[in-house]
């Protein structure tokens, strides 16, 4: 056994040295960085943070489709939230958010907080069971926040699984309050004066009525669908709309049908639509967020779209009652019928992390919904909303109809809709019906495809 | 963005193609190995030849170990983690290198393949002992650095292996005969055994352990067909170390999901299945006829235009001034994305009224010459035209490029043989030319075919498939994606599937021809 | 002998060949092809080629609200130029979205192992197919090329769960252990566009190997070379020239990916393209397309300068230089 000893000498010296070196580091003082409690001495101003708790290093991560400007505004909007709780929310907007998150969820990489722009994808994502029901202090707060309309919203077969973000108002008509006050024009009060009007522009010579734009990219036809929506609401009454939306009538019911040829006598008019483009045919590819420029230039009267495109037009423009353009609310069948379709988003979570309870949590209660309507652009259906936070006379006047008791709210009907419906044949129905179509062939088209 | 981020992001370049390199050349030394070493008499000459290397590795480990702990407290980034890791890693790494030297020895005179039966046994063993040794390491404190993700990656990677070493290890005695066969069989059996494991494994566990043991399954199944193919004779074997890295790779990110889909294919949304009705959709809805069609006249035009475009223009400025330039104009598009592309010709099909100024240029050329602005986008059939003008632009570069190339591998003897002949530009390019670079033509329709079935951004962006626009790629897409119809997506990328075997089928004959040339 | 992208440097060879001769000049000169009506037919195409980009490039210097209202030729009446849009697009950081160099780095460490790993093993591959003789390698090979049709689509779900399982936890180990690491990599990405490109490449790189002329593998075997030998000394300097030509289209693709950098990378600045921050400047609500022009130029500067620094793999082929001695 000679050469064995020559093995174990060196074994054992080289066993040795190890526990020496592993023993002198083991007792060594842990990193002075991670001493607990460093960051528990709360700056000043995060009292309000307290019931959140502190983490250390936590990050959660957020996925949705807000971008650019948006997104920084939203990122500016819990930047005191992760300064007082230590918890790092890491946001990703992507334009390809519907497609991108049934990859991820299907991929088993789903970000911790998904901030839906739809209860239709919502729902669809929920029912993979993937996504987590509301922690009790999102549901707590939605209760106390938001009407049962909203919670509604945010619900798939009884269980709350997001509390709603942000929210926009959808029928507005936008006009240039200094040209219509030149030719005598004046906001209507009822679909019927609004058609009215819209002759009289039409025949007054100086512009067309309307501009309409369908165009956005992939999703071309959606802001056909909100003109449906909106008059469906009006001229078939919101108990109608319930029951198309959540197709306990066919889609291309009588009702409908009739809602639809009235927006098609406005806009499919050669008469009345798109000064500044050209004939009715340019609807279907004019780009929505450009459609409504010629208004400013008074190549034509007037453009019917949501509250957000406060921000869509030119850099310079004044939105103001007397200032380059202004907007009213789509009038109601009869006069002080205010019922208005709206949009917003929902966050949901796929993960039960206490950071992320934390923020979900946060995210639902009427502090951020005031620090957010604050920074500006966007408005809130929360109900602790003070209305004079929000950052433009037109948002406060939108989120006092929106906090209205009287008002009727029905959420955006295609987006409730199943995402092969809402975000595929209705759009694409609008788009023919729009490049010719008649409105029972494009209307069946829908139904047909809705199982 | 800090240098700090910066140097991590070199760094992670830098160290995976390094890593890359390593397990590349690590293969290729397989090669030329030599099959059997000359053994070493005596123990004293033994010793030197067999320790000497070794005491190098040694004496390397032991210097980072004491580096480590040296550097512990001066240098802020070596945590405690850090160094014990380090420690640790180094004492283990010289057990195994004198482990490894002791049973060479030991083992020396014991046959092939009992020899590499016993190092395989231990070896897996070894494997074993790890992977429990990492995942019993919470509290023991020179362990601290053992994180559970690092457990999770020593299990992944751990009983593969150990199953492999295992079925390999007793194939050895076999006869020659039947090792071949066995040696498949064994493989094929460790694939099994790791499905079973998995699933028995799952069993006692709240989470679900997933795809890793079916992936894991795949892998061992691949390595074991390859061995039985390349075992045949030597000369067949080298095929396994060049094949091995791209058959693996193809094999989980290709076959596989290519086999999901295919029984996708026949599932509905809820992933039950439901037969033909996929299908019987595909081709009842009231826009498919126009998609296929739509599909079949793309992959007709744009092969045939760009090759042709692509050619001409490659003969045309072959040896001309400048050719560097007219290369690069032509290839430009190439060089931008389908979305940019879609973007850039949106603004040449551009339509304002007639009364208005126009800012698309091809309106603006049509009022020019006198004519209406059209709807360019918006006016079926043409607007399919429209489209495939814009994959016409990009893939030209493409086959310009490629062509251009191949003429000039045309011998320029042979070209002057046929001028010195009388042969007309024309004769020389359609007799010498043509014949000369007709394996690249083949190459460049074939690839462009294929891409132009698969790409549906530029429909996407340009009309969202509206107008009759469609093809079937864009369907795909919308209806696996957006819709939340797996099960049509996978329908229509089934119909792909059929649309591309007959280039399949064609390249496969002209393969065949050359072989038999050769 | 034909060949993919294989190419002798034309003029080398011409200034020897005349140089050696010294007769026959003439003959030589008009060995193109061409007539002065090809020459016209080449510039056409090369203008009708050009103007849509030309387009773009006069429309990104053009403030926002001209580029909707008038066509970029009224440039040429009324100019009027502005660089707002590329400031728009290069320096409009805040804390959240940083600069766009952060995105330029993260393509640029995603393009280039993303192109070189799926060329060696792609170049590996083909050679085994080329010249390496196995029972069924025919039928393998057209199993590989069959498999380019398998929809990049369909195959990101199945890839994503792989990684995510396999993967991850390496990342993550490497993420603990290596402090300025991050946990969000690079790895998912370039394994992906690996595969994906390994089909074609394989293909492509086939076509050329399998060409190489038979006699000079043959003898370098007779001497005794083993495989690795002839991979590395004689097939891989005879293929540069289809490497680098198929080097450029891989690089191009990767560069302009955004489909697998959606699915695969982070989305963070960690690892996020420049297609991906480009897609996200456009807006949600697809305004700002004054900054799209831009950045499609700022993300075209790359590739432009790839082609330039490769294209002369593409004349200088060694194999006709070996061939003619």
């Amino acid at each position: 056994m000679k050469h064995a000893r020559r093995i174990a000498v060196p074994l054992g010296i080289a066993g040795v040295a190890a526990l020496a070196l592993t023993g002198c580091v083991g007792d060594a003082p842990a990193d002075p960085s991670a001493a607990p409690g460093a960051s528990g001495e709360a700056a000043a101003g995060c009292e309000a943070y307290a019931e959140y708790g502190t983490f250390d290093g936590a990050e959660v991560n957020a996925y949705g489709t807000i971008l650019d400007v948006e997104a920084e505004r939203l990122n500016e909007s819990w930047a005191e939230f992760e300064e007082c709780t230590g918890i790092d929310v890491v946001y990703e907007g992507s334009g390809e958010f519907e497609a991108q998150i049934n990859v991820r969820v299907q991929g088993g990489n789903p970000p911790d907080l998904a901030i839906f722009p739809q209860p239709g994808l919502l729902a669809s994502v929920a029912g993979t069971g993937s996504l987590l029901p509301a922690p009790e202090g999102v549901v707590a707060n939605a209760q106390e926040f938001w009407t049962e309309d909203w919670q509604n919203y945010g619900t798939v077969d009884g269980t709350l699984y997001g509390a709603p973000l942000m929210a926009s108002i959808k029928g507005f008509v936008w006009y240039s309050p200094s040209v219509w006050a030149e030719n005598g024009w004046e906001v209507p009060t009822t679909l019927d004066e609004l058609d009215a009007l819209t002759a009289t522009i039409a025949d007054s010579g100086v512009m067309k009525p309307w501009c309409v734009g369908f165009g956005s990219g992939e999703a071309t036809g959606w802001p056909g669908t909100d003109w449906v929506e909106d008059y469906v609401l009006r001229t078939a009454g919101p108990d109608v709309y319930d029951q198309w939306v959540a197709h306990e009538i066919p889609f291309d019911d009588p009702q409908i049908v009739e809602a639809v040829d009235r927006v098609g006598a406005l806009i499919k008019n050669p008469d009345y639509v798109n000064g500044g483009f050209g004939d009715v045919s340019t609807i279907a590819t004019q780009d929505f967020g450009e459609a409504g420029w010629p208004v400013l230039d008074g190549e034509c009267g007037m453009h019917h779209q949501a509250t957000f495109y406060e921000g869509l037009w030119p850099e310079g423009t004044t939105v103001a009652e007397d200032g380059d353009v202004w907007a009213f609310i789509l009038p109601g069948a009869e006069a002080d019928a205010a019922a208005v379709t709206g949009g917003g988003e929902f966050v949901g979570a796929f993960s039960d992390a206490e950071e992320v309870v934390a923020v979900q949590t946060y995210l639902s209660s009427d502090e951020w919904a005031n620090t957010r309507v604050e920074i500006g652009g966007t408005l809130s259906a929360n109900m602790g909303l003070d209305p004079a936070n929000a950052s433009s006379p037109l948002l406060q006047s939108a989120a006092e109809t929106l906090q209205d008791p009287d008002t009727t709210f029905r959420f955006d009907g295609s987006d409730l809709m199943p995402g092969a419906v809402g975000a595929g044949t209705f759009w694409t129905a609008m788009v023919d019906w729009v490049s010719g179509a008649d409105t029972a062939t494009v209307l069946g088209q829908v139904e047909s495809s809705w199982q | 963005m800090t240098t700090i981020d910066l140097i991590g992001k070199v760094l992670q370049a830098v160290v995976g193609l390094a890593a890359f390199g390593v397990v590349m050349a690590l293969l290729l030394t397989f090669l030329d190995r030599p099959e059997d070493k000359p053994r070493i008499e005596g123990w004293r000459a033994a010793v030197k030849q067999g320790l000497r290397p070794r005491l190098i590795i040694i004496a390397a480990l032991v210097l980072i170990a004491v580096l480590a702990r040296v550097l512990y407290g001066t240098a802020s980034w070596m945590t405690q983690e850090l160094t014990n890791a380090a420690i640790v890693l180094a004492i283990v790494g010289i057990g195994l290198v004198l482990l490894q030297w002791l049973l060479d020895r030991v083992l020396q005179r014991a046959r092939q393949a009992v020899r590499s039966a016993v190092m395989r046994v231990l070896g897996a063993v070894l494997v074993v002992v790890l992977v429990l040794l990492g995942q019993a390491a919470e509290g023991i404190p020179a362990l601290d650095w053992v994180t559970p993700a690092l457990t999770q990656a020593a299990v992944v990677v751990g009983w593969p292996l150990a199953a492999a070493l295992l079925a390999t290890a007793a194939i050895a005695f076999l006869p020659d005969r039947i090792r071949r066969s066995a040696r498949l069989v064994a493989w094929l059996l460790a694939a099994v055994a790791v499905v079973v494991l998995g699933l028995v494994l799952e069993q006692g566990q709240e989470r679900p352990i997933g795809v890793w043991p079916w992936a894991a399954a795949a892998a061992i199944s691949v390595v074991g067909v390859l061995g039985y193919v390349a075992d045949k004779d030597d000369d067949s074997k080298p095929m396994l170390v060049f094949l091995l890295p791209a058959a693996l790779l193809l094999t989980i990110g290709l076959i596989y999901p290519a086999i999901r889909t295919a029984i996708l294919a026949f599932t509905d949304a809820t992933g039950t299945f439901n037969g033909v009705d996929n299908f019987v959709w595909m081709f009842t809805q009231p826009e498919a006829l126009i998609t296929l069609g739509n599909t079949i006249v793309w992959v007709i035009l744009v092969p045939l235009l760009s090759t042709a475009i692509g050619l001409a223009y490659a003969v045309f400025i072959d040896k001309s001034r400048g050719e560097r330039v007219y290369k690069m104009l032509v290839f430009m598009p190439m060089a931008i994305s389908f979305v940019g592309a879609g973007i850039i010709w949106k603004f040449m099909y551009a339509y304002r009224g007639a009364e208005q100024d126009q800012i698309g240029l091809i309106n603006q050329l049509i009022v020019l010459f006198g004519g209406e602005p059209q709807q360019i986008l918006q006016n079926s059939p043409w607007n399919t035209l429209a489209l495939l003008v814009v994959m016409i632009w990009i893939q030209t570069g493409f086959a310009m490029v490629v062509l251009s190339a191949a003429i000039k591998g045309v011998p320029t003897e042979q070209i002057e043989a046929a001028s010195i002949d009388g042969a007309s530009p024309w004769q020389r390019f359609s007799n010498v030319v043509l014949p000369g670079i007709r394996s690249s033509l083949v190459v460049v329709v074939t690839t462009i075919s294929i891409a132009t079935l698969k790409v549906f951004d530029i429909v996407r962006t340009m009309t969202a498939g509206n107008f009759n626009t469609s093809v079937v790629a864009n369907e795909m897409y919308t209806q696996a994606f957006r819709s939340g119809e797996p099960g049509r997506g996978a329908a229509l990328a089934l119909i792909l599937f059929v649309m591309v075997l007959p280039i399949v089928v064609y390249n496969v004959r002209i393969l065949n021809q050359q072989k038999a040339i050769r | 002998m034909s060949s993919v992208a294989l190419t002798p440097e034309p003029k080398v060879s011409e200034g020897a060949v005349s140089a050696a001769a010294g007769v026959g000049r003439a003959d030589r000169v008009k060995r193109r092809l061409t007539s002065p009506w090809a020459t016209i037919a080449a510039l056409i195409i090369a203008v009708v080629w050009t103007i849509p980009t030309f387009g773009l490039l006069l429309s990104s210097f053009r403030p926002a609200d001209q580029i909707s209202s008038t066509g970029w030729w009224s440039f040429f009446t009324n100019p009027q130029l502005t660089l707002a849009n590329y400031r728009d697009v290069l320096f409009s950081g805040s804390d959240t979205s940083p600069q766009l160099g952060e995105y330029f780095v993260n393509s640029l460490m995603i393009a280039i192992p993303g192109t070189i790993i799926p060329l060696v093993l792609a170049a590996l591959a083909a050679y085994a197919f080329a010249w390496v003789k196995f029972r069924g390698s025919g039928t393998l090979f057209v199993v590989i090329f069959a498999l380019q049709i398998v929809p990049l689509q369909m195959a990101l779900i199945p890839l994503l769960q792989l990684f995510v399982t396999f993967l991850q936890p390496f990342q993550d180990a490497l993420a603990e252990t290596v402090p300025f690491i991050s946990e969000r990599q690079y790895l998912p990405v370039w394994i992906a566009h690996t595969i994906f490109a390994l089909p074609l490449a394989i293909f492509l790189l086939h076509n050329f190997i399998s060409e190489i002329p038979g006699e000079v593998v043959e003898a370098a075997r007779v001497d005794g070379a083993g495989h690795g030998q002839i991979f590395f000394r004689i097939i891989l300097p005879l293929a540069t020239p289809a490497i680098a030509s198929f080097a450029i289209f891989q690089f191009l693709w990767v560069w302009n990916d955004l489909l697998v950098a959606l699915v695969f990378s982070s989305g963070t600045p960690d690892t996020a393209p420049l297609t991906q921050r480009l897609a996200e400047l456009a807006g949600s609500r697809g305004e700002n397309w004054e900054r799209l022009t831009a950045g499609a130029f700022v993300s075209l500067i790359v590739p432009l300068l790839v082609f330039f620094g490769l294209q002369r793999f593409f004349v200088r082929g060694l194999l006709a230089g070996s061939a003619k001695g």
